[in-house]
């Protein structure tokens, strides 16, 4: 494999505490193993931290928080182009990471640089502005306390340019808010993990980038095939052509409800009544909300994102927001105000994710927070006068509540009173706290995969995304290993071309799974390292083979590039991102689910088995599938030295953290 | 005028995804830039996106404001304005013209003008809004955000 570095931008380093700025090469053998994105920005934060100690508060002035888009981003691919930051988490303690759509990432690699790696803490209140060679330091303390939208339109305005985007935090991150989230291009989230709150606390408000200088293509009429090539093959695909692309993540919520992975009413239930999830599907947005459709960032022809106005007539609720236009809710938002917490008024949720990402508030830990909030209230283990003194005035946690869930998302944010403090530290941390309060024992009833942190759909269901939210090196999350959806979306092809049988397509059996969630981390880290939106390419092996895509890098970058090389490069970055781990000694018993999950039947899926009868086989067949010691969970030496990681090996020799 | 067509654009069905920015300057220059694109895409104050293109104007302003003799002038094959990057002086009298802020400056100084790329446009054949690629799957089937049509006589 040769080096891939024709046209790559630079490392921009920036150190907030001595205000030093620099710029650097990729190295070609950093290029060579990691490809660029989440692979490289994992190398950048493994080296960080060489020099430090890794378990230093990650609000300490010595973490690092790395942004950075791989090389078919912001090319016009037809993609997408993604980007993603990478730091130690507040939120969980260990690895972190979030990527984002926008058009920040895409002017950051305009302006000529592949990756920004951010340290130390400004002694006031400051924003990095980065307007193609010039890049500076500039006083943020006119920001600071501003919501997102605000703050965004301030530094356009500041600047002198309307193109200029940013990634700004709200006041979530600037009050250290654990989970904070960094808000790009206003809409565009990097939720999960408290990307923000590590911004908040190096007194960074914001990054705005402007690119003018554009990125040269190796060779363009070979790109411009490639382009061609992946258009057609995106037009293959049905999926795609038919549900993404005119619903984006929306078009599913139907039919997880269906299939009882939704989790209703703080996941006391896998499926929503009928009536009430008609009122949160796409058809109903299409027909009483959607404007237009929307690309979420340059170079995407699927598009899937679309825009809303709110007459005010359309609901119960919508009365509340008249007049009001955004982005396009997704998923994330059906499921969790949706139906975690009963709200069944689309406009209301629509106005919920327009508040959070205002507010720079991660709506998973809200969400998921508040209907946790929800099912005490219903138990009454909690009820109006806890609620009053920790709100400081009376308000119904009822099923459905949408006061509860807009206190809920501004007291987070603005920590002004108690229970925005108690939720500080995330769901898990808020649920220990709750139960010290009320002295009883509430953790039954908080749904959290790896690091407390909230899961995405029901996990009983489906065991290949039981298996991801409990591994998963960023803690629970349905993006890295949990893009396993042969089972969810029954592709027993697939399974039959990697497994040679097609049991990982089965519904509800724990067969072949582990070994499923591992191949698809690989698999959905190397589409990261690209820079592309992992949405497609990621989940279906048969339509975008990774020779589509490495031939798409060969022409933009040079080289010649076989499919393997990508995904060994994937591999690699699963593995260097578990060594993170290791080093920071998360060990089997760390990668777990919530006490639901494992051990309470489902009410309304009485024939599923209970997961925890057989949920520790398929953690053992994960660990082997990756190679990796299944009594530890640690990476083994072997496994390392294959994917020419030696000297991560040593480090964690060193540490104590390597299996034999 | 010939047989030959323009570009138009509607901006109700654009999404905004910048292909033909990209597209355009990755044809026009080897690189992926869209301040070097001869096609924008902008958004409205409520950050609806705007297609912003030469419509091909019949007695175009560009071209009544041009004092340089052959600096714009019709291409034999598809009728479009073009401009002669050797004879233009760069006094940038066309840009100010144009009614529809269709014209740009490159960092080079270069006027930016779309001259239809000899007919066989990318930025069409990449908008991923127009029916031959989005048909059947669409919920406006009419829609695309960016043709290549007949002129009208």
């Amino acid at each position: 494999m040769s080096e891939q570095t024709y046209g790559r931008g630079q490392i921009l380093r920036i150190d907030l505490t001595s205000q030093s700025i620099a710029k650097e090469k990729i190295p070609g053998d950093v290029a060579k193993r990691f490809v660029g994105g989440q692979g490289i920005n994992s190398w950048l934060l493994w080296e960080h931290f060489l020099g430090i100690d890794p378990r230093i508060d990650p609000t300490s002035p010595n973490n690092v928080v790395i942004g950075g888009m791989g090389p078919l981003g912001a090319t016009g691919y037809g993609a997408g182009s993604k980007m993603r930051w990478t730091f130690k988490s507040p939120l969980t303690k260990f690895f972190g990471d979030s990527s984002s759509g926008g058009a920040f990432g895409t002017n950051l690699r305009w302006a000529g640089y592949d990756h920004i790696v951010i340290t130390g803490r400004a002694p006031r209140p400051v924003y990095l502005w980065i307007n193609d060679d010039k890049v500076e330091i500039r006083d943020g303390r006119r920001l600071w306390g501003k919501k997102v939208e605000e703050a965004d339109q301030a530094i356009k305005e500041e600047t002198g340019f309307a193109d200029a985007e940013t990634a700004c935090i709200g006041v979530a991150g600037e009050n250290l808010v654990t989970s904070a989230s960094l808000q790009v291009c206003r809409h565009r989230s990097a939720g999960r993990t408290g990307a923000g709150c590590v911004f908040g606390s190096k007194n960074l408000k914001a990054v705005a980038a402007r690119g003018t200088k554009g990125i040269p293509i190796y060779d363009p009429p070979g790109f411009l095939k490639s382009i061609e090539r992946i258009r057609d093959v995106l037009n293959k695909d049905e999926a795609w052509r038919d549900m993404w692309k005119v619903t984006g993540t929306m078009g599913v919520f139907g039919y997880y409800s269906r299939f009882g992975l939704l989790p209703f009413r703080n996941n006391q239930f896998s499926s929503m009544p009928q009536e009430k999830a008609a009122l949160l599907r796409f058809r109903w947005f299409a027909e009483n909300l959607a404007v237009g459709p929307l690309a979420c960032g340059p170079g995407c022809i699927s598009g899937c994102s679309g825009t809303y106005k709110i007459k005010g007539d359309e609901s119960p609720l919508a009365s509340k927001f008249a007049g009001e236009t955004g982005q396009r809710i997704e998923l994330l938002v059906q499921i969790g105000w949706g139906g975690m917490c009963d709200i069944a008024d689309m406009p209301a949720l629509a106005h919920l994710f327009k508040m959070s990402n205002d507010f720079g508030v991660d709506i998973m830990e809200a969400s998921f927070g508040c209907s946790f909030l929800m099912e005490l209230w219903q138990r009454k283990i909690i009820g109006e006068t806890d609620i009053s003194r920790w709100l400081g005035e009376p308000v119904s946690f009822e099923w459905g509540s949408y006061e509860a869930a807009a206190k809920v998302i501004e007291s987070i944010a603005m920590q002004h009173n108690a229970l925005g403090r108690i939720f500080k530290d995330g769901l898990y941390e808020a649920a220990t706290r709750i139960g010290e309060i009320k002295g009883v024992n509430v953790m039954q009833y908080a749904l959290y995969g790896k690091g407390g942190m909230p899961g995405v759909t029901d996990a009983r269901t489906n065991p290949s995304w039981a298996i991801a939210m409990a591994v998963s090196s960023r803690g629970a999350d349905h993006l890295k290993g949990a893009f396993a959806t042969l089972e969810r979306f029954n592709r027993p092809d697939i399974s039959l071309k990697h497994y040679g049988r097609p049991e990982a397509a089965e519904f509800g059996t724990p067969t072949l799974k582990g070994m499923d969630c591992a191949r698809s981390e690989n698999r959905c880290s190397f589409v990261n390292c690209l820079g592309v939106c992992q949405f497609l390419p990621t989940t279906d092996t048969i339509l975008y083979p990774a020779s589509l895509l490495a031939e798409a890098l060969s022409a933009s970058c040079g080289g010649v590039l076989a499919g393997e090389d990508i995904e060994v490069a994937g591999e690699r970055t699963v593995n260097l991102e578990k060594a993170f781990n290791s080093r920071l000694g998360l060990r089997r018993e760390d990668d777990r689910l919530s006490e639901r999950w494992l051990n309470e039947p489902q009410v309304d899926r009485p024939a599923n088995q209970l997961l925890g009868s057989y949920f520790e086989r398929v953690k053992d067949e994960y660990y082997e599938a990756h190679g990796w010691d299944k009594a530890t969970s640690l990476p083994t030496r072997g496994k390392l030295e294959e994917l020419g990681l030696h000297s991560v090996a040593e480090v964690l020799t060193r540490d104590g953290a390597i299996a034999r | 005028m010939t047989t030959s067509k323009l570009l138009t654009a509607d901006p109700k069905f654009c999404d905004g995804c910048r292909m033909c920015e990209l597209v355009c300057s990755l044809h026009k220059t080897g690189w992926v830039n869209p301040y070097l694109a001869r096609i924008r895409v902008t958004r409205s104050a409520a950050g609806a996106p705007r297609p912003v293109i030469c419509w091909s104007c019949p007695d175009a302003r560009c071209q009544t404001a041009c004092k340089v003799p052959g600096a714009i002038y019709a291409d034999q094959t598809t009728g479009a304005l073009v401009i002669d990057d050797a004879t233009c002086t760069r006094c940038l009298d066309c840009v100010t013209a144009c009614p529809f802020k269709a014209m740009w400056v490159a960092p080079s100084g270069e006027v930016l003008k779309c001259d239809l790329c000899g007919g066989d446009p990318p930025c069409v054949q990449h908008c991923p809004r127009r029916p031959a690629n989005s048909l059947p799957s669409l919920p406006y089937p009419k829609q695309a955000s960016l043709k290549y049509v007949e002129r009208r006589k």
